[in-house]
């Protein structure tokens, strides 16, 4: 029987090596992987979302929340069904060509993949035919494109663009989010989406790949 | 009068010289990555130790960079009389606009994107402010204007509607070029700028210890023209630099010496701003967030360093608020950031006038309170006058118990020289209710575009901007 709510507890601690136990321990009792993986480690980061949304957990203490979550997914995966981890959504997510800008992208990559999607971080200065030759590599489901300079937004612009010539834009949907940027511009884009957060892109992701 | 300036210490010496010893270690073992090859080979070229893109800087190379670098420099003015020195000795704080807000906000129209038609008004407004000192950079960006466009089009601008010193922006090696040359075709005279610092630019790292390749390409473009260089970091404490305060002061200064260093290896005696803004965030997202006094902590201990050890100009970022609105916060927040800077002596402040939600908007309302404000803080920093007369002792004795100060000559004398509120209420209560009991956004309101409605239409020579006009368009064709 999983005790769902101690793995959650000290996922919530950011304790890597509590829910690393934890997990060993649950699977060594005959819990179905999977059933860890949502029940446990996936709704506790849940939870960690809405605290931080709320300003109740502070980033410091939702990063160390992920990684520990993280952990307990290594241990999992061997165990899972290939199809538990893909059903929910592969990502690529990149900061444009030309901005170098990356700590907010890589939050929300952290807290994309620990709601449950597979996600693909592809660094900063990627050009268009980059975000589309990785998003045809991996399959992906959603392209997150980040920007913090004004002078790099016009790349968003260029980088859907691609995805339009090269006849993905049907099967993949584009989020788009910066300091700078804001939904009109993202409407002006054509993106699918904006969050102006980690919290509200992962809100905005499970919507988007629904 | 006795400056007070430089009064507001954080740190003792001892911590200073720790500081500066922490920060060899760094540029010595750590390096600092420069992503431009070019800038790469200048350190190479005078034997610093290069990997990859980490370039390691001796403490020897450093103190020649300190050694060479002005103390201080007159930034020379289209109108010479607006000329201003800025370094070592001066009394009070330097003031110039925004950079980088995308939005401005008004009583009438509300939050919105910035247009040119913004720009041109923000320009205008500081040609025409008392306080404001040099012009320049982009108090928004106007968004309707092309990208490829934009840099020479606001750098048109801005030589149309200001003739005080000027400050220029990031941009290509070619774009920079094409700014020179339109500034000397307004100066009158090609070949001008090596002569005289005209322009100065705000470069920033990307913290922790990189400089991205466009802001080395400026850097080296305006050295090599002998044009002031301001390296201005912002790193984010606990996110792009240490949590500990004294950790990110460490730390911006070897991004900031860095910066020195190749400005001086590129063309010794290059004018340079020291200029740390770093930031403690908002922890619970991550988020910038300019109101927190243990930022201005940050930059004061840099400040020291500069002033005290490298005896180097500096400049920060004054008039900041995390404010939306133009009300309370806003308020204490750009007073706290600006008074705390100006007690500690800062040569140069930016982001002063109209700063809303963290730097994403300029305010024309707040441009004018922050303009009294501004000038409040200049005050204080100018101190107190203790010349023999001052103590007033015949005055005291001649006066004595009885009879008033007021029918004096010497308050006769003086009655228009003490400080005085250009948008604060003064009345009394009475006064103020029979007048419509305004509140101070509505004054500034109506005083912003009083200055706007007395401001030229240009201030450049018709000729002159016609020439400068078809320079920008065979460029963009």
């Amino acid at each position: 029987m999983l005790d769902s709510q101690a793995i959650i507890d000290i996922l919530m601690q950011g304790d890597a090596e509590g829910v690393t136990a934890k997990v060993k321990s649950a699977l060594d009792q005959g819990v179905p992987a999977e059933d860890i993986l949502n029940n446990a480690l996936i709704a506790g980061m849940d939870i960690v979302g809405e605290r931080m949304e709320n300003c109740d957990m502070f980033i410091p203490e939702v990063l160390k929340a992920a990684r520990a979550m993280s952990a307990g997914l290594d241990i999992l995966k061997p165990h899972l069904l290939e199809q538990s981890t893909m059903a929910k959504g592969k990502v690529v997510i990149g900061t444009v060509k030309g901005d170098l800008h990356d700590i907010g992208k890589n939050l929300v990559a952290v807290m994309l993949e620990s709601s449950g999607l597979e996600v693909h971080n592809i660094g900063v200065d990627v050009p268009p035919e980059d975000f589309v030759q990785q998003a045809k590599a991996h399959n992906a489901d959603m392209v997150c494109l980040s920007a913090l300079l004004t002078t790099t937004m016009p790349m968003m612009k260029a980088t859907v663009e691609a995805f339009n010539e090269n006849g993905l834009r049907d099967r993949i949907k584009i989020m788009v989010g910066g300091a700078p940027v804001t939904q009109s511009f993202a409407d002006s884009i054509a993106a699918d989406g904006y969050a102006s957060d980690a919290g509200s892109a992962v809100k905005l992701a499970k919507k988007l790949l629904a | 009068m006795t400056s007070l300036a430089g009064l507001l210490r954080v740190a003792e010496t001892g911590t200073l010289e720790r500081l500066h010893d922490a920060t060899l270690e760094i540029l010595k073992e750590t390096g600092v990555v420069f992503k431009s090859e070019e800038a790469r080979a200048v350190f190479k070229e005078h034997g610093a130790k290069v990997d990859g893109e980490v370039v390691h800087i001796s403490k020897q190379m450093l103190q020649h960079a300190i050694d060479s670098a002005p103390k201080g420099f007159n930034w020379i003015a289209r109108d010479r009389t607006k000329s201003v020195y800025v370094g070592n000795g001066q009394a009070t704080t330097r003031i110039s606009p925004n950079n980088g807000p995308i939005f401005v906000q008004d009583l009438d129209g509300g939050r919105r994107p910035g247009g040119m038609e913004d720009l041109v008004r923000l320009y205008k407004l500081c040609q025409a402010s008392l306080v404001c000192d040099v012009v320049g950079g982009v108090p928004v960006l106007p968004c309707e204007v092309p990208d490829n466009a934009r840099h020479l089009m606001v750098f048109h601008e801005l030589l149309r509607h200001t003739d005080k010193p000027l400050i220029g922006f990031m941009a290509p090696r070619n774009t920079v070029m094409d700014m020179f040359e339109m500034l000397e075709i307004s100066m009158g005279k090609p070949g001008r700028l090596p002569e005289d610092p005209l322009i100065g630019v705000s470069i920033n790292p990307l913290s922790p210890l990189r400089f991205d390749r466009e802001s080395c390409e400026t850097l080296l473009t305006y050295a090599r023209f002998r044009q002031p260089v301001f390296v201005l970091s912002c790193a984010q404490a606990g996110v792009s630099s240490p949590s500990s305060l004294l950790g990110t002061a460490v730390m911006q200064n070897a991004e900031i010496l860095s910066g020195l260093v190749l400005t001086q290896l590129v063309n010794p005696g290059t004018p340079f701003m020291y200029s740390p803004a770093s930031a403690v965030p908002n922890m619970a997202t991550a988020g910038y967030v300019t109101g927190s006094p243990e930022s201005n902590m940050i930059n004061i201990m840099d400040i020291q360093v500069a002033r005290e050890i490298y005896n180097l100009p500096c400049r920060s970022m004054g008039g900041l608020t995390d404010a939306k609105e133009v009300d309370c916060q806003a308020g204490y927040e750009t007073m706290q950031n600006l008074m705390m800077l100006a007690m500690a002596g800062v040569h140069l402040v930016n982001e002063c006038l109209g700063v809303l939600d963290s730097i994403m908007t300029t305010s024309y309302e707040k441009f004018v309170i922050d303009e009294e404000i501004i000038s409040r803080v200049l005050r204080i920093q100018k101190g107190v006058d203790v010349c023999d007369t001052a103590f007033s002792l015949d005055v005291i004795k001649e006066i004595g118990q009885t009879g008033s100060y007021l029918m004096h000559q010497a308050t006769f004398e003086s009655c228009r020289k003490s400080w005085r509120p250009t948008v604060s209420s003064w009345s009394s209560f009475a006064d103020w209710e029979k007048k419509g009991k305004e509140d101070i956004l509505r004054r500034a309101n109506r005083k912003w575009k009083e200055i706007l409605e007395k401001s030229p239409e240009k201030i450049i020579d018709r000729t002159v901007d016609k020439e400068i006009e078809d320079y920008v368009s065979r460029k963009l064709k």
